[in-house]
């Protein structure tokens, strides 16, 4: 969510619109992540947002 | 009110005609500024379109989805739909809630609610993505548990990422304790819903959406986001909730939790459910079982635990195992087997019962069991003794396919005592007809808003929870905080904020203003919707006042239907420390007057006043009910 709003400048949510997907396997619970080619690292933000709004710590930036 | 531009919504209402297989769509905006969303919008539909004289199981009975106003934006907790139908039990206001991921993606497919009408002539799935709606034959599903539909839906529709939500056997069958269950786990639950969307021929509705949620004020939302953010961070029981779940921290067994009689043992024979039985359930038993904890859409918090039972006759996996769980598969039941009760949530839950229903009028069952009401004649050789986890496993089996005593048991716990008598009547617990699986002697908020709210037995409405002893005994101010409670939980339902999460929005105060405030900041930012927390709570005591009306137009409520069930008032708890405890009539009639006082209603009816009602600008609804004699004289 936070990732659409960063391609969006700041005015839309939309799964649709952002760089990263989240989906949960029904037959073990677990929660994969994948990132495409479209994230930029939240150029033009002062963090990547999707950094800054994970509650759960799940991303991270590594240098 | 705000601007002109509605922002923040998918921006459509669909209607869906299964009898005509019309479909046609209109716009959120001619509803939103007045009643916000979900149940908001629900209720003035429901009180507006339908008849008195409909039969919950007509094809004219309304079935509406309604997503919160802030689902599908950065708002926290921000995950709950609302169900509104004409009630099975009782007629009246039916309504249930939960949370997930399907109304968010709800709103990103363009639409914000869903009503449905009329009956399909063989069974149907209703197919919602981008802007567009189709009913499909659905004949393949018949049968299908919950989970087996989600599978099948998503595999035929080639979309992993699909949402559905749908009845299981329990709907099909027209059993009254039926559910609505979405994403799997999240059981919209009470008022019969599973039942009424069977009784239409609809399977389940599958969503898919990629359209944008459009903020209107982004600057002023994100800060209000954020500072709701820092409040979750700084509440104390936040990371507690993150490592164990909601059960992990809310059903410890140190006691406190499981005293204040929120489970009620043995079909409410008791509230005190001894030590050793508690340490075999509790919180820091079921851990053993917890593989991981999911959160719904937007929650950052997370409560939900993934179960795992690896092997034995119980053998089980899958999402949830709440309080409730282990009031209806355990302490209800007697029963302390905590891979059995993992089973009969996982098993209810792929049914597409409501536990919480369900498991009230099997509780039932087993006391007639023990009182020789009942034999093994009448249960096909079922023992029904307390205790008997593998007997409460079949009894849902039973039900859910109406084998047997199942057929009596669908029909709820009012119908089944009047049908069976024998006295039987008496230890059935039922607010306003329906089924109720909470504990109310002990707590006086609790018990006064479950038995109070429109949609009563229910505890997702109106009860004012305490752990504190000197709060929750009290009768004292119960009027008052019932009053402020129900108008707050409006917010949260038209909203779509979880209510088991909003108390972080306010830990620092205890106060529900501090939370609408920081609500309507939220809403306003995004919608372009001009709120208070004043305002909202005004909006939130007109839906009330919406549901309330129902209830006197649609099922003939009056201030009889709101007391307690008898077995409140004369048995009182038996052992433990709250020992003797019972709602006490006269004070229960002196808090109804204060209540009503409150509201502006008649004291002896319990109707509303035509100037009550024209006060929050709803003179339709005053006038509606001049029409049809129910007003006071």
């Amino acid at each position: 969510m936070a990732c659409s709003f960063h391609h969006s400048e700041h005015r839309f949510f939309s799964p649709a619109l952002s760089s990263t997907r989240v989906s949960r396997d029904n037959d073990t619970g677990e929660i994969t992540m994948s990132i495409d080619s479209t994230c930029d690292a939240c150029s033009n933000e002062s963090a990547p947002l999707c950094v800054r709004y994970c509650a759960y710590g799940a991303r991270s930036v590594v240098k | 009110m705000g601007g002109t531009r509605l922002c923040g919504y998918g921006g459509k209402i669909l209607r869906v005609n299964l009898s005509t297989g019309k479909i046609s769509t209109q716009p959120t905006e001619k509803y939103a500024r007045r009643f916000i969303g979900g149940r908001g919008i629900n209720a003035w539909i429901m009180f507006d379109e339908m008849s008195p004289e409909v039969h919950p199981l007509d094809p004219e009975n309304l079935l509406i989805y309604g997503a919160g106003a802030l689902l599908g934006t950065m708002a926290p907790f921000a995950c709950r739909v609302s169900i509104e139908t004409k009630n099975a039990f009782n007629g009246g206001v039916g309504s249930a809630n939960c949370g997930g991921h399907f109304g968010s993606e709800l709103k990103f497919a363009g639409f914000d609610n869903v009503v449905i009408y009329g009956r399909a002539e063989n069974l149907v799935y209703l197919w919602i993505h981008d802007d567009e709606a189709e009913l499909r034959d659905a004949s393949s599903l018949w049968g299908k548990t919950t989970w087996e539909t989600e599978r099948t839906l998503r595999s035929d529709l080639g979309d992993e990422g699909i949402r559905v939500s749908c009845i299981g056997p329990a709907g099909e069958n027209l059993v009254r304790s039926a559910c609505i269950m979405t994403d799997r786990a999240k059981a919209a639950g009470g008022s019969g819903v599973g039942q009424i969307m069977g009784s239409k021929r609809l399977k389940a509705l599958a969503v898919r959406g990629s359209k944008p949620i459009e903020i209107a004020k982004p600057e002023e939302f994100m800060e209000a986001v954020d500072e709701a953010r820092r409040r979750v961070e700084r509440a104390p029981d936040t990371a507690a909730y993150r490592a164990a779940g909601y059960y992990g921290v809310e059903s410890v067994s140190d006691g406190k939790p499981w005293e204040a009689g929120f489970r009620p043992v043995r079909n409410g024979q008791d509230d005190y459910w001894d030590p050793e039985k508690i340490r075999k359930v509790s919180g820091e038993a079921m851990a053993r079982y917890r593989k991981r904890i999911l959160a719904c859409f937007g929650c950052p918090v997370g409560c939900m635990p993934w179960m795992e039972v690896e092997d034995g006759p119980y053998k089980i996996r899958g999402e949830g195992w709440w309080n409730n769980s282990s009031n209806s598969y355990c302490t209800r039941v007697d029963c302390v087997n905590p891979e059995a009760a993992l089973k009969c949530h996982l098993l209810a839950n792929q049914l597409g019962l409501d536990g919480d229903n369900a498991a009230v009028v099997i509780a039932w069952a087993f006391e007639c069991y023990e009182r020789g009401l009942l034999t093994k004649k009448d249960t096909d050789g079922l023992e029904l003794t307390w205790g008997n986890h593998d007997a409460v496993l079949a009894m849902l089996e039973k039900l859910a396919y109406r084998e047997g005593i199942g057929d009596l048991l669908a029909e709820g716990v009012k119908r089944a005592s009047e049908r069976l008598g024998k006295g039987s009547e008496a230890f059935a617990l039922h607010i306003k007809g329906q089924d109720t699986l909470d504990g109310i002697r002990i707590s006086k908020g609790w018990a006064f808003g479950i038995v109070t709210a429109p949609c009563a037995g229910r505890h997702l409405r109106g009860a004012v929870h305490s752990l504190h002893p000197e709060e929750f005994l009290s009768y004292e101010g119960v009027p008052r905080r019932v009053f402020l409670q129900e108008q707050f939980k409006a917010i949260l339902d038209m909203t779509g904020i979880c209510l088991y999460n909003h108390g972080i929005l306010s830990w620092e105060t205890r106060y529900e203003k501090t939370a609408a405030e920081l609500l309507a900041r939220i809403t306003s930012s995004a919608t372009d919707i001009d709120l208070s927390a004043e305002k909202f709570m005004r909006i939130g005591r007109q839906v009330h006042n919406l549901e309330k009306a129902f209830n006197t137009l649609h099922a003939g409520f009056t201030r009889r239907d709101d007391y307690p069930p008898q077995r409140y008032w004369n048995e009182p708890v038996k052992s433990g420390p709250y020992r003797g405890e019972r709602l006490d009539h006269e004070t229960w009639e002196r808090m109804l007057d204060e209540y009503y006082e409150l509201h502006g209603w008649d004291r002896q009816t319990s109707w509303q006043t035509r100037e009550c009602l024209e006060r929050l600008n709803l003179r339709q609804v005053a006038d509606k009910l001049d029409r049809f004699g129910k007003l006071p004289s």
